[in-house]
């Protein structure tokens, strides 16, 4: 897939994530859309491209989020380097790679934001995580897996 | 060649890595400047204008649906709206003779819901109505179920809502019957609670629980939720009544901002 279409189903995403986002939650639990896209850049493209793709996705998310501006881009960024490291350089070879890079990435996110807003609002880490935080990772991993049985999904050979 | 060596390619890898991780860390501490928070305001315009769309493709679906309700409601409020004449006439004359004064309506302005952006316990939703239409900061927004929450930040034509949902504010409240006041406060997910009662106050399962206008943010009587449960008191700081909002937080379409003007200056925002 070429890098436009790569670009222009990342602004997609990120459309629907705010505009959809609060419709797809369940009790506690809301999905993110943008997270399996850049674990999947991460696992099928190169270290670079997974950085720039999760920094610039990051950034969407947080110009049409209510997240402090660079939250989220520092933590897509981080999160697309070290699914295309791990995947392309590492002596890990991961069972599941797509299953369970899924999982690791967002329980990640989840933990940030939600320290993130604990900091800014005052909340009690740990319960808020635990009630939202976790629900929310495995709603998005869940998200994430119908992906996998899609036929865009491709997880380049090792 | 040196572009083609692995180690050239590494090293790119993490100076561009290095590079995002600097950059997004820059924006996250000077995310609270003006210039900041007002780029970020005029690109939530942006996510309006664009998720616009996707909302209204989404609301096709619901109008046949809701079409067929409001009928029933209206035939409903037909015959209510028989009774309330009767009765606002027999206010006029009984507010005559005490020499009261009426109160004024609200300026509303009725706008849409785009977004819900940030974690669910955020419990905050982007509305399509911003600086343009009127809404300023703290301005109190409902539905005609009952109190939404209030404006938090302002774009040009977007602004942020913080509903009751998160404990960022406490709403004050009273029991409509016993007109007992207390400050209601989000206590978790799915759960609020009012605070500042005495262990002797008179509430009851099913009590209406209204606004009362202290302060200066939200309007005196505007529904906010019914009493759902009421534990035996413990420790006065802690809420024992519990309250269920008659608002569903998540499934908001079109609320009405209250426009701010000298009239409506009476509220309140507990810390």
């Amino acid at each position: 897939m070429s890098r436009w279409a790569l670009s222009g189903i990342a602004f997609a995403l990120v459309v629907l994530d705010v505009s959809l986002g609060g419709l797809l939650t369940m009790g506690t639990a809301r999905p993110s859309l943008t997270l399996p896209f850049v674990v999947y850049i991460g696992l099928s493209r190169s270290p670079i491209e997974a950085v720039v793709f999760g920094f610039a996705v990051g950034l969407c998310q947080d110009l049409f989020g209510s997240l402090t501006l660079g939250a989220t881009a520092l933590a897509y960024s981080v999160i697309g380097f070290a699914c295309a490291k791990l995947w392309s350089e590492s002596w890990i070879r991961l069972w599941w790679p797509w299953g369970v890079s899924l999982i690791v990435a967002g329980l990640a996110d989840q933990a940030f934001a939600h320290y993130l807003l604990a900091r800014g609002s005052g909340y009690s880490f740990f319960p808020v995580f635990l009630t939202a935080g976790l629900p929310s990772a495995a709603y998005t991993a869940l998200l994430g897996l119908m992906w996998y049985l899609s036929p865009l999904h491709r997880v380049r050979a090792s | 060649m040196r572009s083609s060596s692995p180690n050239y390619f590494s090293r790119l890898e993490w100076l561009i890595f290095f590079l995002a991780v600097g950059l997004s860390l820059t924006l996250l501490f000077l995310g609270h400047q003006p210039s900041a928070v007002g780029f970020k305001h005029d690109t939530n315009a942006a996510a309006a204008w664009a998720a616009r769309p996707v909302m209204i493709a989404l609301r096709t679906f619901d109008l046949w649906r809701e079409n067929t309700a409001l009928r029933k409601i209206a035939l409903r409020l037909n015959e209510e709206n028989a009774r309330l004449r009767d009765a606002t006439l027999e206010n006029a004359r009984l507010r005559a003779l005490l020499r009261l004064r009426d109160a004024e309506p609200w300026p509303l302005i009725a706008a849409e819901v785009i977004g819900y952006p940030g974690p669910t316990v955020g419990g905050l939703v982007l509305i399509d109505a911003g600086d343009a239409q009127g809404v300023r900061v703290n301005s109190a927004v409902l539905t005609a179920e009952g109190l939404v929450g209030k404006v938090v930040e302002t774009g040009r034509n977007s602004s942020l809502v913080q509903t009751l949902v998160g404990n960022a504010y406490g709403v004050s409240v009273m029991i409509e019957r016993s007109r007992v006041v207390g400050i209601l406060r989000w206590a978790g997910p799915g759960d609020w609670t009012i605070h500042g009662l005495s262990t002797g106050d008179d509430v009851r399962v099913g009590d209406l629980v209204l606004t009362t206008g202290e302060g200066a943010v939200f309007p005196k009587n505007i529904r906010v939720g019914v009493v759902n449960k009421v534990e035996p008191p413990s420790d006065p700081r802690v809420g024992w009544c519990h309250t269920q909002p008659f608002v569903r937080f998540r499934a908001l379409e079109e609320i009405f901002v209250i426009a701010a003007t000298d009239t409506t200056a009476h509220s309140e925002n507990q810390p």
